[in-house]
């Protein structure tokens, strides 16, 4: 009896301390207990790639800066063994920015990546004030240029009472092929960047306030994001984001800045074969820890939202464990679902988190089965356990690693998806799997593995919900509590609700039951 | 079918039958009553039997063990005037690994099957079970060579190939429930009650059968042969039942289920022990387990220790039947 009071006061001592943690940050830190506001953060990789010529390399890279509707959560630029200035400020105006990275030698095909969260602002900031970031070329100052650009202007102004207008008839005009002046400036400029250039240098000459703009449009994950160009007008309240060709301005809601005028988005000294391409990966996350996090508050100095992004999802996948843990003692002790393991529904469910459900449970069907009849074939040899096992496991990660393989050749979105860690969780799998089959027969693999599964997919709905995330993110006090509710369950002498249906047929045929002692 | 209200029952009728339910099981009976570094006693059968020899009970005969990969290739020597043997792994469970052996042709060996295996097969059986393939959690293990057992004529019609046992649960040295399990075609010749093995549940003054289920659900007549399981009469019962009481002080271990067959010639011999004995037996007897184990946890501690096997037996005799 002694050991159940010491219990209890355990129990209790923990739901004090947890509750009552949480219950403080709430109250002096102020974080919401729901997170009823979300704004999305886009993780955005920019990766420069290029041939190094075995003499000095400086590559620097133009950078995203502050910008009216989304602000830099935070960067990193990870490339080895090279010097790496970030965030440097070319001027004192945050939209030129760039980052340097150097080395005394390099030779052979190099990598570069430059990683930034940006988040969405719930409030709008001005930030651009009245610059002037490009110049008319020299070239429209005077000469066959300077005459078709003038025509085009005065023709366009004609009919145009503003900024808008001006620009709309301009694109118009431009969009006539067979316009003699049209065809004049654009002699040769066949890219979107190069027409873009001489928007830009039309407008200028018009004595419009504009420069150039490079942006990528902020939208799903995905691999390849194209880095697209356009120019900026703006005069007094009224700006306008066109693109050469197009009568209609371009909806800038959406579009992230990457550069703003600047000569040039990427410079490489001592390389060649320059290439650079955008990757993108959103996320929504709670407006108060963005917000915290932006502003580096010192409030959120001893919690976990002062650290990266990226150790941020680590640690929130890490503290969902503990809920995992709590599905598999409800299913196992309370339900009386047969898993095969105590942990393995909890791996299988962060296996799913990694590869989304319906790819994961596909995956997890082809290389159980795959493996499992491997595993019936090596039997037949005559191998010794251990070889037998390691050998299953090295044709699992052939199967994953074709899969992979296969995925990239047809672009399908798994491919990213297959990462070590659940590799590595499948592998395992099909090795418990087998030794299970050797001890206990298929039938029994069959029972345990669709109670894993069961618990697996369970476990992975609990350890995926968002409002649990953030809860336990922001309170990680709270996870006192549920190892309270687990100590509790620990505890429990009743039946399984699996025992109701096993001893059902003791009741069948109305016997003397409970009769005899 | 599964949702049915026939295919289930409600808590509180499990309570009045007095069923014990596998999470009291573990937490009150088996942390409470089985210590454990006393595991290795019952889970390593060659222990169990060397400390059945220093108390006196009867065990099949050791003849060998195989510990090495080394002895593997002398086992011919020692198997040599060897008609008939069992070969087993020490750690082994649920009855896998085990390989009968019930007459010699040459140089073939006849299974109870009538399947003929030669040395080299013998060879690999043994060697798998070195390296752990029919062990708990794959472990290194070795080999028993011992007794192959002649089952009592008692017993005949009542199973399919395979040695029919009888399952006593101790409980603190007192027997609270004997079940006798009959292999059948469906349990592929194994004693074990979730392939299909029929239990039988036994009358602990008698020896004779009370009901049977296979599958959870009460049998007549052994499904492959037909006979009627009410004849069912396990003869030499309480010398078996001073086996089963006795294993108690042997083990140490308070909640313990005892494995015992009968041989023709030798009478009850010890076949295994287990620690964690299933709940099946209560569905056998058609009685639940708790009221019996909270009968003798009532018994004041000097009654509980002072008393003899054979007076344990007594109690036992009396309050459960």
């Amino acid at each position: 009896m002694k050991s159940r009071v010491q219990l209890r006061t355990l129990i209790f001592l923990l739901l004090m301390v947890g509750l009552g943690t949480a219950f403080y940050m709430h109250k002096k830190i102020g974080y919401p207990f729901v997170p009823r506001e979300k704004v999305p953060v886009w993780t955005i990789e920019a990766k420069v790639e290029f041939d190094a010529l075995d003499e000095p390399v400086k590559v620097s890279l133009a950078i995203p800066g502050e910008q009216a509707l989304y602000g830099v959560l935070d960067e990193s630029a990870a490339s080895d063994d090279y010097g790496y200035n970030p965030g440097l400020n070319s001027k004192e105006d945050v939209t030129f920015r760039k980052v340097v990275w150097s080395k005394e030698q390099a030779e052979g095909k190099q990598e570069l990546y430059y990683r930034v969260n940006i988040f969405r602002r719930t409030q709008a900031v001005q930030l651009m004030g009245d610059v002037h970031l490009n110049e008319v070329d020299p070239g429209y100052r005077e000469g066959p240029l300077a005459v078709a650009a003038d025509q085009l202007i005065a023709e366009a102004q004609k009919y145009s009472a503003d900024m808008e207008t001006f620009v709309a008839h301009l694109n118009g005009l431009f969009a006539k092929k067979d316009n003699q002046n049209v065809q004049t400036l654009l002699a040769g400029n066949t890219s979107a960047l190069a027409r873009n250039r001489v928007l830009l240098n039309v407008a200028l000459k018009a004595g419009y306030n504009a420069h150039l703009i490079r942006y990528l449009e902020l939208g799903e994950t995905a691999n390849r994001v194209p880095l697209q160009s356009a120019v900026f007008l703006h005069e007094g309240e009224q700006s306008i984001l066109a693109e050469f060709g197009r009568v209609q301005p371009i909806e800038t809601e959406n579009l992230l800045a990457w550069q703003r005028g600047g000569p040039a988005l990427l410079e490489v000294e001592g390389g060649e074969n320059v290439r650079v391409a955008f990757a993108m990966r959103v996320q929504q996350l709670p407006a108060t820890i963005v917000q915290q996090s932006a502003a580096k508050n010192h409030l959120a100095s001893f919690s976990l939202l002062n650290l990266s992004i990226e150790q941020q999802n680590a640690y929130g996948l890490l503290l969902m464990i503990p809920f995992g843990a709590l599905v598999v003692v409800l299913m196992r002790n309370i339900i009386g679902v047969k898993t095969s393991g105590t942990f393995m529904p909890i791996l299988l469910a962060m296996a799913f988190l990694k590869t989304d459900l319906l790819p994961g449970l596909m995956l997890f069907a082809l290389v159980v089965s795959v493996g499992l009849i491997v595993r019936s074939y090596l039997s037949k040899l005559d191998l010794l356990l251990v070889p037998r096992i390691s050998a299953v496991v090295i044709v699992v990660i052939g199967i994953m690693v074709s899969f992979g393989v296969l995925g990239a050749k047809f672009e399908l979105g798994i491919v990213e998806s297959v990462t070590l860690f659940p590799t590595i969780i499948l592998a395992w799998t099909v090795e418990r799997l087998s030794i299970l089959w050797e001890e206990d027969g298929p039938s029994e693999v069959a029972l345990q593995t669709s109670g894993s599964l069961l618990v697996a997919v369970i476990a992975y709905w609990v350890m995926g919900n968002s409002t649990l995330k953030y809860l336990v993110f922001v309170f990680p006090s709270l996870l006192f509590v549920v190892l309270a509710v687990i100590l509790s369950l620990g505890q429990y002498a009743g039946y399984r609700v699996s025992e109701l249906m096993r001893f059902a047929p003791f009741f069948d045929d109305g016997n003397d039951a409970g009769g005899k002692v | 079918m599964l949702f049915s209200p026939n295919h289930w029952c409600r808590p509180s009728q499990l309570r009045a039958a007095g069923i014990l339910g596998m999470n009291r099981r573990n937490g009150h009976y088996i942390a409470r009553y089985n210590r454990r570094e006393l595991y290795p006693r019952v889970d390593d059968k060659l222990k169990t039997k060397l400390l059945a020899k220093q108390f006196g009970l009867q065990v099949p005969e050791l003849y060998g063990v195989v510990g090495r990969q080394s002895d593997v290739s002398n086992l011919a020597q020692k198997l040599e005037g060897r008609e008939q043997f069992v070969i087993k792994p020490t750690q082994g469970s649920a009855g896998k690994g085990i390989l009968v052996v019930t007459g010699r042709e040459g140089h073939e060996f006849l299974k109870p099957s009538g399947e003929r295996v030669v040395m080299r097969d013998v060879r690999r059986h043994v060697n798998n079970t070195l390296s752990g393939l029919y062990s708990l959690g794959g472990r290194n293990d070795k080999a028993m060579i011992e007794y192959a057992i002649e089952f009592s004529d008692a017993f005949d019609g009542f199973s399919y190939q395979g040695v029919p046992d009888i399952r006593v649960v101790v409980f603190q040295g007192f027997p609270v429930m004997a079940m006798m399990r009959l292999s059948t075609a469906a349990s592929d010749g194994k004693a074990n009650l979730h392939q299909g093995a029929v239990g039988v549940g036994i009358d602990l003054v008698t020896g004779r059968a009370s009901r049977a289920v296979q599958y959870g659900r009460r049998v007549d007549v052994h499904p492959d042969t037909g006979r009627s399981l009410s004849e069912l009469v396990v003869p030499d019962w309480q010398p078996l039942m001073e086996l089963a009481a006795q294993s108690y002080e042997m083990t140490e271990l308070g909640y313990l289920g005892v494995d015992i067959v009968l041989d023709k010639s030798k009478g009850p011999l010890l076949l295994e022990l287990n620690a964690r004995p299933g709940l099946a037996i209560q569905v056998a007897n058609h009685a639940g387990l708790s009221p019996r184990l909270e009968l003798i946890e009532r018994l004041s501690r000097h009654d509980r220790t002072m008393m003899r096997a054979e007076g344990r037996i007594a109690f036992s005799q009396e309050k459960f039947c």
